[in-house]
């Protein structure tokens, strides 16, 4: 997956290059509109990361002038936060926008999202070390033995496994389990998470529920089953 | 925008205007009576001379008595005389005089005639008499006139004269009322001035008005008026940027400090990213705080709501009741809900508003109590409340209970979790659906909330489940652990 990255502010570029690069991706930069309006009319990419603020040509003319051209999809970064910036963007053709600052996991998941990037075979039944996540009966095993879950907990289980591996912020967590768009700053997916380790690692020795400081939380099966 | 001209210079020239139609009206009346007056006066003299002539006329029934006659008009009238007569008869011997002839030029009564003579610039007046036959003597006709050349040259100069003294009785008043309503204005000037002087340097400065002019006074009083109000937001903005820099001063000088700490000396990478992690919590509740404060800031704008929906109030906060199910069991509080309305609103705000609410009762609410939520559609708007039983809060802190960053002395020490930001919000989404705040301190409850405004007829009141404890997803109560 290509992804074109338009944006004049050096240290975004570095962290976007190597964070997106880490995820797999092989990144492109444009350090202005001009540059990055050429490239992305020029080259194929899957997806496009568009700053507003850019020297020589701003992102709406970028926009406008790839629009012209392409169909690549455009994710669009705004520091200005207006509604009147969004409908603008949008219009002209963009599939999405962030309001900076915006946290980088939010935009790998959006990134993904747009280029539809075919998930590990969606399966009914996931297993994660020992333990196995059965989405159709709405039960999860560890070890053969059944946990005794909440229909919440396990909807949180759910979405944890479907991705397991991957980091999920607490917002995108809210999002998917509870269907709220907004930060709450009720400890709610703490309150959860603590909840669901107590009866999926609690009585186990290997920990599968990661807890990444400052990040989210992941599930997955790390080699010293360390608790974090 | 056309700026008008001066008030002094309008009002000189209104005053002006004004005294030209007062002095031409009364110079007119002036005119024409003394016209009238002059006019009759000739037109009496002519009488009596007439009447004097006809006598003479009448006395004389033959040609040798004609003789006389004429001898006695001729007196009558010397060359330099202004009076003129005229004995027309069918009998020449009986004549006298020449007829004056010209354009009749108006008339002074039944029998008095205005008489322009070709090449003079005055009238003369004519009056006439038929003097019965006598004698051999026929029936004549007395023409006596009299010419007005002094009284028309004098009314004509009386009338420049006036005109004149109109022009410059005008001028007079133009130029004393310019003085007299500057003389008016000065108050008005001297405002001007003060108004000039005010500057931001000087906040506390007002306008003097106890000393102005009746007029004024309003003006003064409404124009500190707003200078107060304008103070009193600037001083919130004042205190505003301050506590942000105040609320960035600690995660920014936390960032500072363990992340100079963590590069003094060679560390592990465990603890690097230790020091990693810290920082991104620290990042993350500045990013809360700058979100929080757009937003915040695009209400300040005047930014409405968008994206409204009608929905039930009451299933919408059944769904906020859902999201925090687990903070309240965690907190051993139960929740029930009373009401119904459907109201338009943005329901991502209204439940970022509910969700805060709750957070704040959650946060100062004793274990193993209850919460009571109650709707109540009101004229033209639904209210929203949230009641906790809790230590009363006095009444300056209710004042101010709403503001950015104002937080209860308890609730400071746990500012990590709790940036202050929350009531505002409530706030904030209240305002963007053209509603308000408010809070309640009594009998040991405090009742925090918020209403939004709703179309006419659209508030009405939805019937109550029977029971209060009957709920979508059984959620409005939760039972205690």
């Amino acid at each position: 997956m290509k992804v074109l990255v338009i944006e004049d502010e050096r240290k975004v570029v570095d962290y976007l290059r190597s964070g997106l690069t880490e995820q797999g991706w092989i990144v492109d930069v444009a350090m202005d509109g001009e540059e990055g309006a050429w490239m992305a009319v020029e080259y194929d990419f899957d997806v496009i990361v568009l700053d507003v603020m850019l020297p020589k040509l701003d992102g709406f003319g970028v926009l406008r002038a790839v629009r012209a051209r392409k169909e690549t999809p455009v994710i669009m970064l705004t520091a200005r936060d207006r509604v009147d910036d969004r409908v603008h963007g949008l219009r002209d053709g963009a599939d999405d926008y962030l309001t900076k600052p915006f946290s980088f996991l939010e935009l790998v998941e959006r990134l993904r999202a747009l280029t539809r990037r075919a998930r590990a075979q969606e399966s009914t039944l996931i297993t994660v070390g020992d333990l196995q996540v059965d989405l159709i009966s709405r039960r999860a095993m560890r070890d053969g033995v059944r946990l005794d879950l909440t229909a919440k907990e396990f909807q949180l289980l759910s979405v944890l496994a479907r991705r397991r591996g991957e980091i999920l912020s607490k917002t995108l967590i809210t999002e998917l389990v509870w269907d709220v768009n907004f930060e709450s700053n009720a400890n709610v997916v703490e309150t959860a998470i603590k909840r669901l380790r107590a009866k999926l690692d609690g009585p186990y020795a290997a920990k599968l529920l990661h807890t990444i400081r400052g990040m989210g939380y992941v599930l997955e099966v790390r080699e010293d089953g360390s608790p974090s | 925008m056309i700026m008008k001209r001066s008030i002094s210079l309008r009002l000189s020239a209104m005053f002006a205007a004004l005294s030209l139609v007062v002095f031409t009206l009364t110079g007119s009346g002036l005119f024409m009576l003394m016209k009238r007056q002059l006019f009759n006066e000739l037109r009496e003299t002519l009488d009596t001379r007439a009447r004097i002539a006809e006598l003479i006329v009448d006395h004389a029934p033959n040609v040798a008595k004609w003789a006389f006659v004429q001898e006695k008009l001729r007196d009558l009238s010397p060359a330099d005389s202004r009076m003129h007569y005229y004995v027309e008869s069918a009998d020449p011997r009986f004549s006298f005089g020449e007829p004056i002839t010209g354009t009749v030029d108006g008339s002074l009564g039944p029998n008095h005639l205005m008489v322009r003579q070709p090449g003079k610039n005055y009238d003369v007046i004519l009056t006439s008499y038929m003097v019965p036959a006598a004698g051999e003597r026929p029936e004549v006709k007395l023409v006596v006139g009299t010419d007005c050349e002094r009284t028309q040259l004098m009314l004509r100069r009386f009338g420049i004269a006036l005109a004149v003294l109109i022009l410059v009785s005008t001028i007079a008043v133009a130029l004393l009322s310019r003085a007299v309503t500057r003389f008016g204005l000065a108050p008005l000037t001297r405002l001007s001035r003060e108004a000039a002087q005010l500057s931001p340097s000087n906040r506390r400065q007002r306008l003097h008005a106890g000393e102005l002019p009746e007029e004024l006074h309003e003006l003064a009083t409404s124009f500190n008026g707003a200078l107060e109000r304008l103070d009193r937001a600037y001083e919130r903005l004042e205190s505003f940027n301050a506590d942000v820099a105040h609320e960035l001063r600690t995660p920014v000088s936390i960032l500072i400090g363990q992340t100079q700490v963590a590069l003094t000396r060679d560390r592990s990478v465990l603890q690097l990213s230790q020091t990693l992690q810290s920082n991104l919590e620290e990042f993350e509740r500045l990013r809360v705080i700058v979100n929080d404060m757009l937003f915040l800031s695009r209400c300040d704008r005047g930014e409405r709501a968008s994206d409204l929906t009608a929905v039930s109030l009451r299933a919408e906060v059944s769904r906020m009741l859902d999201f925090l199910e687990m903070p309240l069991e965690e907190a051993q509080l139960t929740v029930a809900l009373h009401g119904d309305a459907t109201a338009c609103v943005n329901t991502s705000l209204f439940g970022r508003a509910m969700s805060n609410l709750f957070v704040n009762a959650i946060q100062h609410s004793p274990p193993g109590t209850s919460l009571q939520v109650t709707i109540t559609p009101q004229r033209g708007q639904v209210e929203i409340a949230v009641s906790n039983p809790g230590e009363q809060i006095d009444s300056v802190a209710r004042e101010h209970i709403f503001d950015r960053f104002y937080r209860l002395q308890e609730a400071r020490s746990n500012s990590h979790e709790n940036h202050g930001l929350g009531l505002s919000i409530v706030k904030a989404v209240a305002e963007m659906h053209g509603g308000s705040v408010f809070v309640r301190s009594a009998e040991g409850v405090n009742t925090f909330g918020f209403s939004v405004a709703v179309d006419d007829g659209q508030a009405r009141s939805l019937p109550e489940p029977d029971s209060p404890r009957a709920s979508r997803g059984g959620l409005p109560v939760h039972a205690s652990s």
